[in-house]
């Protein structure tokens, strides 16, 4: 039986007014300086800003979809961060694409999100050791596209939490997260529940000190829920799964510049229907600290 | 005691931290050391600043007028995410040591509370009371208005 975890209307403008009133000041946050699928710790310093421009491409046996997106970040105390993120286009599309977010604070296609992170817990316990915890929660907003594989794109909620450890050379964090989508009509994308998990490693030959340019290696991996879509109050059959992903990683920082790539590819899918099984997603993102 | 410090003036000259070298737990990554270099050198008279992510410290140099504090510093570290601890630190002022054998540094408009190991550097310090010096030595962790001397100056 499935549990019917809609949103009411009510839920979601409600989120999406607490939200707006904490953005008043100024809008927000990025992937920054953790992997690129995965959910991440750090959060920006006070009063930092930070741009992140990603391009990110998924595929199956048939298709590619490329979306371009910016995100801006914005450190309202050391461990309150504020982020929106943006569609700049989607070149392509599939016509039925995984119910799937493009990262920590990255909505699916084509949709807006604002983020904020707090991160409420850290310890250091030594020079270049960091132990630490941050919650997210998220509302999104359909974009100009405002249908996925012929469902309706409504508004949402995400949530999510991590925790992990940073230092000089080894990262690792562990994540949970959710995204409700509200009900509009009958139609609504499947309730999204994965986890991600990261491990990172700054090789010796990279532990050069500041400014010499700082790179690092993750393994990345999730693993995602996804409930059946609905249509004019209907579960659609070819819709929602589990899927499990994995691949590598690579970030290189540079002073006040970042840039990171990375591919997933499926390690295991069980979907409900007759979805075609996903080829790989891949990111980039270039990052640049104020 | 204090009131009889306070009475007495602080110099214009020789005045202030002149060099600070501030160490920071948890700091990992280039992103990291570009935040707190930005902000250290944000802070005023700084003439420059070096970061050592693999070693976990800031080394700020200042100009002779700078009115920067240890806690100043400390507010950028923190701003940024991170844990200040121990700060070495080189500073100028008006040593003065009351009847009662306790001695501060009148420094940048700052006071530090003086304390040594040593009972020759404790005895060197209340004979160079009411002079200019330039003392080196750590402020704890724990108090920005504390300073370990280790070392006397001209």
């Amino acid at each position: 039986m499935r549990r019917n975890l809609a949103l009411t209307t009510g839920k979601v403008l409600g989120a999406w007014l607490v939200l707006a009133a904490a953005l008043c000041p100024a809008t927000v946050a990025a992937e920054g300086h953790g992997p690129i699928f995965g959910l991440a710790t750090p959060t920006l310093g006070k009063g930092q800003w930070s741009s992140d421009t990603a391009v990110m491409s998924m595929a199956n046996a048939d298709e590619r979809a490329n979306m371009f997106r910016e995100i801006l970040g914005y450190g309202l105390t050391p461990d309150l961060q504020l982020s929106v993120s943006f569609p700049l286009g989607t070149a392509d599309g599939l016509a039925s694409p995984p119910n799937t977010r493009g990262g920590a604070m990255m909505a699916g296609f084509g949709e807006w999100e604002a983020s904020m992170l707090w991160r409420f817990q850290r310890h250091a316990p030594a020079v270049g050791k960091r132990r630490e915890s941050t919650l997210i929660a998220s509302v999104l907003a359909p974009g100009a596209n405002d249908r996925r594989g012929g469902v309706k794109v409504t508004p949402g909620l995400h949530l999510g939490g991590v925790t992990g450890y940073a230092s000089r050379t080894l990262y690792w964090w562990l994540g949970a997260g959710a995204q409700f989508r509200q009900d509009d009509g009958g139609e609504q994308l499947g309730d999204l529940y994965y986890l991600t998990a990261v491990l990172g490693w700054r090789p010796p030959v990279f532990r050069g000190d500041y400014p010499k340019p700082d790179w690092r290696f993750f393994i990345e991996a999730v693993a995602e829920q996804s409930e059946r879509d609905r249509m004019n109050g209907a579960v659609m059959q070819d819709s929602g799964g589990q899927r499990v992903l994995a691949g590598p990683s690579m970030l290189g920082l540079f002073g006040a510049w970042g840039i990171e790539g990375g591919v997933l590819f499926p390690l295991h899918e069980s979907l409900n229907g007759s979805q075609p099984a996903e080829d790989y997603r891949a990111k980039l993102v270039l990052t640049y600290w104020f | 005691m204090i009131s009889l410090m306070t009475m007495l003036p602080v110099a214009a000259a020789a005045d202030g931290l002149a060099q600070a070298k501030q160490t920071i737990f948890g700091m990992d990554c280039a992103p990291c050391a570009y935040g707190i270099e930005k902000g250290l050198g944000a802070l005023a008279g700084v003439e420059s600043v070096t970061v050592s992510l693999n070693d976990g410290y800031a080394e700020v140099l200042f100009n002779s007028d700078a009115k920067t504090t240890v806690e100043e510093i400390r507010e950028v570290i923190r701003n940024n995410g991170f844990s200040p601890r121990e700060t070495s630190v080189r500073v100028s002022g008006r040593l003065v040591v009351a009847s009662g054998g306790d001695a501060e540094l009148q420094s940048g408009g700052f006071r530090y509370r003086l304390r040594t190991g040593d009972v020759r550097l404790e005895k060197a310090l209340k004979s160079r009371g009411g002079t200019e010096v330039e003392l080196t030595g750590n402020v704890p962790a724990d108090s920005s208005e504390e300073l370990v001397v280790t070392a006397i100056g001209n």
